[in-house]
């Protein structure tokens, strides 16, 4: 195995660890925010069906590896650049607590490292347009009207019911459909990085074209995307469960199972869908159709310019590295070596305010966006 | 840039029947297993004595047990959709 192939399944397992820590919210942060599970607990719930739904999908994500760019194309080194503009982009989104697509980060980190290392010729824009960014717009929308329908139901339903007794019911009610989203999210998200590594190693020639990933492969990325679930993302837990709306029980309950519904509705009709758009977009809607609460339409609005930025943002930082590890492996050592920096310094910068268990459900409103600190010059 | 853009027009073909399919399940499903878990909460709240904790009545039992098992059932249904993927 080449220097170039070990350094991009690392890389890639990396990424699979943004993903998990990045995409927590999705399945937790409601439950979180209603109290229906503690903080440690749903996160640990999340790593371990993250890790079941990894072993649960024998067939490749194909999306990722033959639909958005032309395999027989790809270098493993144009994947490497792909990847670290991913990651990046996913760690500048999280140190802003904005719950954005990891699979959009993935897809454009790669559609950017091979445009300009091979050539427009091998990105297939109709392919991405039609299983990527028409999805994209459509189903959180799809989500939040299916999640603000539940929720007008859930609140008519119980008016009349006992305020102890609904409240309960709807947290037990929530363990459930929240593993659903968890589990969903392993099947799809942990693919993704599976169908990435196997990939690199087709392309190296170390597996037969058409060949599934290998056992390690499987266990490795399950454990990836396992352990960043664990760590959890609580700045963006927090967003998703604090800041757009205040989410009671009945409400995180419907917002759920409209999630779960539409990922696994969309998955099995062969769209590859963001799980954290569609679970952000359920949350809106459930705040939406409970005209109690009112909906954060300032926090709202970020996050979907944070959407729309995903796929150019990861694709330009994906453009810069794959062209810079194209080179050689002089151009990959420097890649390596910048990504480090990088994430070392978002990291360092996340702890002048850090978010973590104890207080992902304070509730004290600061903007989401961190001020740059003056000290930086 | 016009090449890639007319080529795209050319071939971007949008299957609108599966959309619609989506939409049509994430309704029916997503909106119609809320409402059967909401009403199986709501009976629990009747009580079988006016007094003494919260105890719902045989009858509420039963039927909120029977609308829980059917949710419980279409959620196992959409794990084995996962599986078989």
């Amino acid at each position: 195995m080449s220097l170039t192939v070990v350094v991009v399944i690392m890389t890639a397992l990396v990424f699979d660890f943004t993903n998990g820590f990045h995409d927590t919210a999705n399945a937790m942060a409601t439950s979180i925010a209603t109290r229906a599970l503690r903080p440690k607990i749903a996160v640990a719930l999340s790593a371990v069906l993250n890790l079941v739904g990894a072993f649960l999908s024998v067939e490749v994500a194909k999306t990722i590896s033959g639909g958005i760019v032309n395999d027989s194309l790809v270098t493993p080194a144009i994947v490497f650049g792909g990847l670290v503009g991913a990651i990046i982009w996913n760690l500048v989104t999280w140190l802003f607590g904005l719950p954005s697509s990891s699979s959009h980060a993935l897809i454009g980190g790669l559609i950017g490292a091979t445009w300009v290392a091979a050539g427009g010729d091998a990105v297939r824009f109709a392919a991405i347009v039609e299983k990527v960014l028409v999805p994209a717009v459509l189903s959180p929308v799809i989500a939040g009207v299916v999640a603000g329908l539940g929720t007008y139901a859930v609140y008519r339903i119980t008016r009349t019911g006992r305020a102890d007794v609904t409240a309960r019911g709807f947290r037990g009610g929530q363990v459930v459909s929240a593993s659903m989203v968890s589990l969903a999210h392993g099947t799809n998200d942990a693919q993704k990085t599976m169908g990435v590594i196997t990939l690199t190693l087709i392309a190296a020639g170390e597996l037969p074209a058409g060949a599934s990933p290998p056992t390690w492969v499987i266990l490795t990325a399950g454990l990836a995307i396992g352990l960043g679930t664990y760590l959890g993302g609580w700045r963006i837990i927090r967003t998703v469960g604090h800041r757009l709306t205040h989410i009671a029980a009945p409400q995180g309950f419907a917002a759920e199972t409209s999630a779960a519904t539409v990922i696994l509705a969309s998955s099995h009709l062969g769209y590859a869908l963001s799980t954290t758009q569609v679970a952000s977009g359920s949350v809106v809607g459930s705040g939406v159709a409970r005209r109690s609460e009112r909906v954060h339409w300032g926090t709202v609005g970020q996050i979907v310019l944070a959407w729309a930025l995903t796929m150019p943002s990861a694709g330009l930082l994906g453009a810069g590295a794959g062209w810079v590890a194209d080179r050689g492996n002089g151009g990959v050592i420097v890649v390596a070596i910048l990504g480090v920096l990088a994430a070392v310094g978002i990291y360092l910068a996340s702890r002048r305010r850090p978010v973590n268990a104890s207080n992902v459900n304070d509730e004290e409103q600061e903007p989401v966006v961190v001020r740059k600190p003056a000290a930086v010059a | 840039m016009t090449a890639t853009a007319s080529r795209l027009a050319a071939d971007v073909s949008v299957a609108w029947a599966d959309i619609g399919k989506v939409i049509g399940i994430s309704l029916l499903v997503g909106v119609g297993l809320v409402v059967v878990f909401a009403v199986g909460v709501r009976v629990l709240s009747y009580r079988a004595a006016p007094d003494g904790p919260h105890t719902p009545t045989r009858a509420s039992i039963v039927v909120a047990g029977v609308l829980f098992l059917i949710c419980a059932a279409v959620a196992t249904y959409g794990i084995y959709l996962l599986v078989k993927k």
